[in-house]
């Protein structure tokens, strides 16, 4: 018995090892593909963001989702109200205009599509309705929440920068968020950030081309794009502490920066707003999350459209994206510097491309002749080059435009009003 | 009265062994003084001595498995009565009636009627008379049954009996039985056990079915008695028309929606990685859809992955499947059949609305201990079976286990699934008992585990656990009782956010189900036959449980209440025949359900309602049949799940205050022909309804949540199809071939306030799959080499898909359309395979069968999934689309089985 098993076993065995190589080779492929839907256009669908910030300003951006043939477009005309529990107004839109950036306001708003209220004095004991109104277009109409009742926030306990262990291979860091908050408070949290930085041109030179008089001058320039400012965000993050033994998150990462990215190359800064939330407002922003991020697996849920509390006066199965909460927000600002973070490295890619573009050809540079047709060419006079044995500079070399504009790394010239560093 | 029939080998053998004293007989010098000495011989060899001896005819009936043996060294004067002596203590009683002597253990013969035997009375004593029990092997020979000396009066009695395999010794279902000269038929039930009303007198009784060699048995009816047969398995192609089980369950019961799952047949339907397979058998049936490959669960008429009661043994399986569905829970090589319910459900199951798969497993070979090794790519699987006791108490254990770490292993690294990590066990044991041909005692026991995880941030599990016992008594001739008790347990745990140490956690979640069930039958007529009993559960589960994992988590431990809750039901089914053509089945079930009041909650929750069973039959013709049914049922026990298919992290809830019950009904209708034998056509049209189904809010928490109803929505569900078959049961080529179109549909109706899904107007079930077309077919080239096939179609199913996106909250979103208004890309896959068995010799220790093919031969590009995604800061605002496909290209594969 014992031989004739044996001699089974063997002959199977051949003819798994055969079939057990075919099949590899006709298995070991990724089974995820590229597919193309036909995707419906939808008829504009109102799309309503903010918050009524007891204790600040409250903003309202109001714009119209327009499938995927046309991006979405900002709603021209739209005016908001508060109401308390008995129908009394005690808020009207107010006028603003910001023509430079803040954190709270991002870019040149104060447009057509946003309504401001000052709720700098409102209860946060009170309850509020918010009306807002579409004054024309496909939207036109008034919208309205539910009656709300104000969150209190919770302490932030503070802001966190955490690098990678050393010795790690790892080139990324976060930054991370503590906060805790009353145990018999609710557990749920948003959580907004927003990062905005500063950071330089690739290379600094004092040295300019005069371009009037076809003259590379050595000193006294000014570079206005040598500065620059960026901004990310704010972006929201949904946080809940139901499942903690206190009420309280520890180091929650919120941001993660590889050791490249420009915006910690200067002065970083964070700034973090939390606020409490009711339950539905906290499965609004998890399914938000699910639908557009959380996807693919075997075991995602089925995604489904995430209506929020706004509805149409007069017709409530009109579709309303859009959450609106009350809340006081507590909030937090953070400055590092670069030399103290000691994380950021420029990639080399950057100067052997800048080295690709520079021209260091004595005759070429010395010569006049050549100068506007390299500054049509986007070139720019950077480093004197200088003889010791005559004692002059003999020319410049010229490198690409790109190098001496900190816009190369995105940002703006114009400072946050809001831009005040204070370091730990 | 038994009489036993010995083979040609063994009286061959006993013969030749008695032959030393047959010459020692011969010899003349023989005195009476010699001494004959008869060593350990059997009783019936020991009459032959005597006989031999004594010059007188002696009949002895010695009773099956009786293998008592005698030893007689006397003086020849005397030895024949010794040998009368001896038998006599071995519980033989002797009568003689003149020059005839007979032997029987525990009865007599009586050669006088008794005194008013022809009056009305004499039936009683009719019964009275000892049953006598035929076992029938051989085809060439007439059978009595009864006492040819106490005939019985009546122009009919009932004999019954069981068919086993004469192999195996394992009782075969599915069997029809009938008898030639009146058409009166029976199948053998999962006991292999059949029951007939025939007219004494000869007859020829035909027994049929797959995978069974026919047979015709020419038998003498006296009296009430028992048949037991033996078959043997069907070796060559059969050429001769027969009727087969299925025509006589089309044709003669009023039953629809009733498939048939045999063990051989499940062998035959290829399957990825070749790993025969019950629920891709199942899959393989009309009406029965799933949502996708790597899906755990089935749906059946349009019903839901939990409207479905799956039974093992009838103890309770929750998740039918391992691997996320790409292998099922069922080791097919303890499997012996399984019954699939999809409309006329019978009045004895309750608890589900939508279907009832029962499962049988095998008891064991009675006669030898034998096994089978199985080797596959990803699977291994073992099997034992034998006796303890031969042809008393058999055994039967099977086990599996996987080694598929290495195909993810495998995968490309930017691949989702790239170094996850899957393997399952699962284990079979029973051992069953016959105190006689009246009485069998069960016991079972079942296990599987399952663990997974695909990144380093999850990990799952989940098992079931059954064990049961079951005990079988005929009382009397007409009646039998079972009584079954056993309990079911599944559970599973998750392991998550292990990245993140201050949030991870372990969550759990469990159901307990004890049952107890009493169930009588009795045949009042020919035409008549009730099933009478009652059942009850006591379900103890917990929804979930989350504790920290690992020493950093900041995870507080928290429990939701645990949920009890004792169900009971009485029912009731009677099957009459009415004349030659009509057959009616009425069904009444009465169901009573306590949900426990739950911790910190005020009372207890009480519900009840009685479920209708009803369907008939008219046949038109013995080849055309009408049929038409009408079914109620309820669920008390509800899978929370928001995902289209049952996954880990999914847990079983109970009825409570603010969750009823579901409950529905289904009207169906079918047509039935069978142009030629072995051919039978069907059509069959159904409706469904039904209420209290759940569906969920979008973006529901439905783990850990305490408020669980506020998230759920009672949803109104209908479905309705027409169902077209074509099968051929027997010869070379046999299989089916079947066309559905169904739909299946669901409504939120809640007011427009509420925001009910898609507006509250009907929308597509994720099953849903209007056009389905299957085709499962084996051709046998000779008896050891055939070919399978297997080609499914189906309409793609309704997915959600975006119309549009926007900026929110610092990121891009992706609207979506209504709830699965769209649909993905058709499904098509053929499967081929190649099935070699092994030769029949007798000689060999072990025979090795194999089975090579391909799955997915058209290396179509099925998509299980469809998803979106957009990075969240673009620009450019469209999505993009990605579809997942389970096996994206022909997978051949190769079984290895060994029988030992």
């Amino acid at each position: 018995m014992k031989a004739s098993f044996s001699k089974h076993i063997a002959v199977s065995g051949r003819w798994a090892s055969a079939l057990l190589l075919l099949t590899l080779l006709s298995t070991v492929h990724s089974c995820i593909y590229p597919y193309e839907a036909d995707l419906n256009e939808t008829d504009p669908v109102l799309i309503v963001e903010g918050e009524l910030a007891i204790g600040d300003i409250s903003t309202f951006t109001m714009s119209l989702m327009n499938g995927f043939s046309r991006n979405s477009e900002p709603v021209q005309g739209v005016d908001a109200q508060v109401e308390d529990e008995d129908g009394n107004i005690v808020l009207r839109s107010i006028e603003s205009s910001y023509p430079r950036y803040s954190d709270r306001l991002g870019f040149g708003y104060g447009s057509g599509n946003m309504a401001m209220l000052d709720s700098r004095d409102l209860s946060p004991r009170g309850k509020y309705r918010v009306r807002l109104k579409v004054l024309s277009g496909s939207a036109q109409g008034e919208y309205v929440t539910p009656l709300m009742e104000a969150t209190l926030p919770p302490v932030i306990d503070s802001i966190s920068y955490h690098k990678p262990p050393k010795g790690s291979q790892e080139k990324t860091m976060y930054v991370a968020v503590s906060f805790h908050a009353d145990a018999d408070s609710d557990r749920y949290y948003n959580v907004t950030y927003v990062e905005t930085w500063r950071h330089f041109s690739l290379v600094y030179t004092d040295s300019w081309y005069d371009e009037v008089n076809n003259v590379v001058e050595m000193e006294g320039w000014d570079n206005p794009e040598y500065i620059c400012y960026g901004h990310n965000g704010p972006i929201v993050r949904n946080i809940s502490t139901e499942y903690m033994s206190e009420n309280k998150i520890v180091n929650y990462p919120i941001i993660y920066i590889n050791e490249d990215e420009r915006k910690i190359s200067d002065i970083y800064k964070v700034s973090v707003r939390v606020r409490s939330i009711p339950p539905d407002t906290y499965r609004y922003w998890k399914s938000l999350d699910d639908v557009s991020q959380v996807t693919g697996d075997l075991f995602s849920p089925i995604p489904s459209s995430v209506r929020g509390n706004i509805t149409k006066v007069g017709d409530p199965s009109v579709m309303v994206l859009g959450n609106i909460g009350a809340s006081v927000e507590s909030t937090l600002t953070r400055y590092v510097n670069s030399y103290k973070l000691s994380f950021y490295r420029t990639p080399n890619s950057l100067y052997t491309k800048m080295d690709e573009g520079t021209v260091d050809d004595a005759e070429k540079c010395a010569d006049p002749e050549s100068w506007p047709v390299m500054y049509a060419t986007n070139l720019r006079p950077y480093e004197a080059k200088f003889s010791e044995m005559s004692g002059q500079y003999l020319y410049h070399t010229w490198i690409p435009a790109w190098c001496l504009n900190c816009m190369t790394f995105g940002g703006t010239p114009l400072k946050p009003e809001d831009w005040n560093p204070v370091f730990d | 009265m038994r009489k036993r029939i010995i083979s040609t080998a063994l009286s061959a053998g006993l013969l030749l062994g008695l032959a030393p004293c047959a010459h020692l007989l011969a010899q003349d010098t023989l005195t009476l003084q010699d001494t004959l000495k008869v060593r350990m011989v059997e009783a019936d060899s020991l009459v032959k001595v005597m006989r031999m001896v004594s010059g007188k005819e002696i009949f002895i009936a010695v009773p099956a498995g009786d293998e008592s043996v005698y030893t007689v060294m006397e003086p020849l004067g005397k030895w024949v009565g010794v040998a009368y002596e001896k038998l006599s203590g071995g519980g033989y009683v002797i009568t003689k009636h003149g020059e005839r002597t007979y032997l029987m253990k525990g009865n007599t013969i009586k050669a006088d009627l008794p005194l008013a035997y022809f009056q009305k009375e004499s039936r009683q004593s009719d019964q009275q008379v000892a049953v006598r029990t035929e076992e029938a092997l051989y085809l060439n020979k007439v059978y009595e049954i009864g006492d040819e000396h106490h005939r019985s009066t009546a122009s009919k009695v009932t004999i019954n009996g069981h068919v086993r395999d004469v192999a195996s010794g394992e009782a075969v279902p599915g069997i029809s039985v009938i008898d030639k000269k009146t058409g009166s038929y029976s199948i053998t039930d999962n006991y292999g056990a059949w029951r007939l009303t025939l007219p004494t007198g000869g007859n020829t009784l035909s027994f049929s079915g797959f995978p069974m060699e026919d047979m015709d048995l020419e038998v003498i009816v006296y009296n009430t008695g028992t048949l037991e047969v033996n078959m043997k398995e069907k070796v060559t192609t059969i050429k001769e028309a027969s009727v087969s089980a299925e025509a006589i369950a089309y044709h003669r019961s009023a039953k629809m929606g009733l498939e048939k799952i045999q063990f051989d047949r499940i062998k035959k339907i290829p399957a990825a990685f070749g790993e025969s397979d019950l629920i891709k058998a199942v899959l393989a049936l009309p009406g029965v859809q799933s949502v996708g490959e790597a899906s755990s669960g089935f749906n059946v008429r349009g019903g839901s992955v939990d409207q479905n009661l799956i039974l093992l043994n009838d103890g309770v399986i929750f998740n039918p499947n391992h691997i996320f569905g790409i292998f099922s829970a069922f080791n097919s090589e303890v499997i012996s059949g399984a019954d699939l319910y999809k409309s006329s459900i019978p009045a004895q199951y309750g608890g589900r609305i939508s279907s009832v798969l029962d499962i049988r497993t095998r008891d064991g070979n009675s006669k030898k201990v034998t096994g089978s090794l199985g080797l596959g790519l990803l699977t291994s699987r073992l099997e034992l079976e034998g006796p303890i006791v031969k042809d008393k108490t058999t055994f039967i254990l099977g086990g599996r286990t996987t080694y598929s770490n290495w195909i993810l292993g495998l995968l490309p690294e930017d691949s989702s699934y790239h170094g996850g990590k899957t393997s399952f066990q699962d284990l079979n044991a029973s051992v069953t008992h016959k105190f006689s041909t009246r009485s069998t005692l069960s016991v079972y026991g079942y296990y599987s585990r399952d663990k997974f995880s695909f990144s380093s941030n999850t990990d799952f599990k989940y098992s079931n656990l059954g064990y049961s016992a079951r005990f079988r008594q005929l009382i009397g001739d007409l009646t039998t009782m079972e009584v079954s008790a056993g309990r079911s347990e599944y559970d599973n745990v998750v392991n998550s956010d292990m990245d993140y140490d201050f949030g991870a956690y372990t969550y759990k979640a469990f159901i307990g189900q004890t049952w107890g069930k009493l169930q009588f039958k009795h045949q009042f007529s020919l035409h008549n036959t009730l099933v009478a009993g009652f059942d009850a559960n006591h379900y103890s589960l917990l929804p979930g449980t989350m504790v920290p994992y690992g020493a950093m988590s900041g995870i507080r431990e928290k429990a939701l209440p645990s949920q009890g809750a004792i169900e009971g039901s009485v029912f009731v089914n009677d099957t009459w025949d009415i004349g030659e053509r009509l057959s009616l089945d009425f069904g009444l079930r009465y169901g009573m359900f306590y949900r426990f009041k739950d911790e910190g909650i005020a009372g207890g929750k009480f519900y009840h309602a009685p479920e209708l069973r009803f369907s008939g039959k008219y046949s038109f013709r013995d080849d055309l049949t009408f049929k038409a049914g009408f079914n109620t049922l309820r669920q008390n026990i509800h899978l929370i799940t928001n995902t289209s298919t049952i996954s880990p992290m999914d847990s079983w809830h109970l009825s409570s205050p603010d969750i009823r019950p579901q409950d529905g009904y289904q009207v169906a209708g079918g047509v039935y022909y069978s142009p030629m034998p072995n051919v039978d056509l069907s059509l069959e049209a159904y409706f469904k309804r039904y209420r209290n189904a759940l569906d969920y809010k979008s973006g529901a928490t439905l783990i850990m949540n305490e408020q669980l109803s506020d998230e759920l929505i009672p949803i109104l569900g209908q479905s309705f199809g027409v169902e077209l078959m074509a099968k051929k049961t027997v010869g070379k080529l046999n299989g089916w071939v079947s066309y559905t179109y169904s739909r299946a549909l669901l409504r939120d109706t809640r007011e427009i306030s509420q925001f009910p899904i898609n507006g509250g107007n009907w929308y597509n079930a994720p099953h849903d799959k209007p056009h389905s077309l299957k085709v499962a077919a084996n051709y046998k080239f000779t008896h050891r080499y055939s070919a399978s096939m297997n080609v499914e179609y189906a309409t793609g199913r309704p997915i959600t898909v975006p119309i549009g996106t926007y900026w929110y909250g610092g990121m891009r979103r992706i609207a979506y359309s209504d709830r699965n208004s769209h649909r993905i890309e058709d499904y098509f896959r053929l499967d081929l395979a190649m099935n070699v068995e092994p030769g029949h010799y007798l000689r060999q220790l072990a025979h090795m069968s194999f089975t090579f093919g391909v799955y997915n031969v058209t290396a179509r590009k099925n998509a299980y999934s469809v998803y979106y995604t957009i990075d969240s800061f673009s620009s450019t605002g469209v999505p993009e689309g990605y579809k997942i496909s389970v096996f994206a290209y022909p997978i051949p594969y190769i079984n290895l089985n060994l029988v030992f």
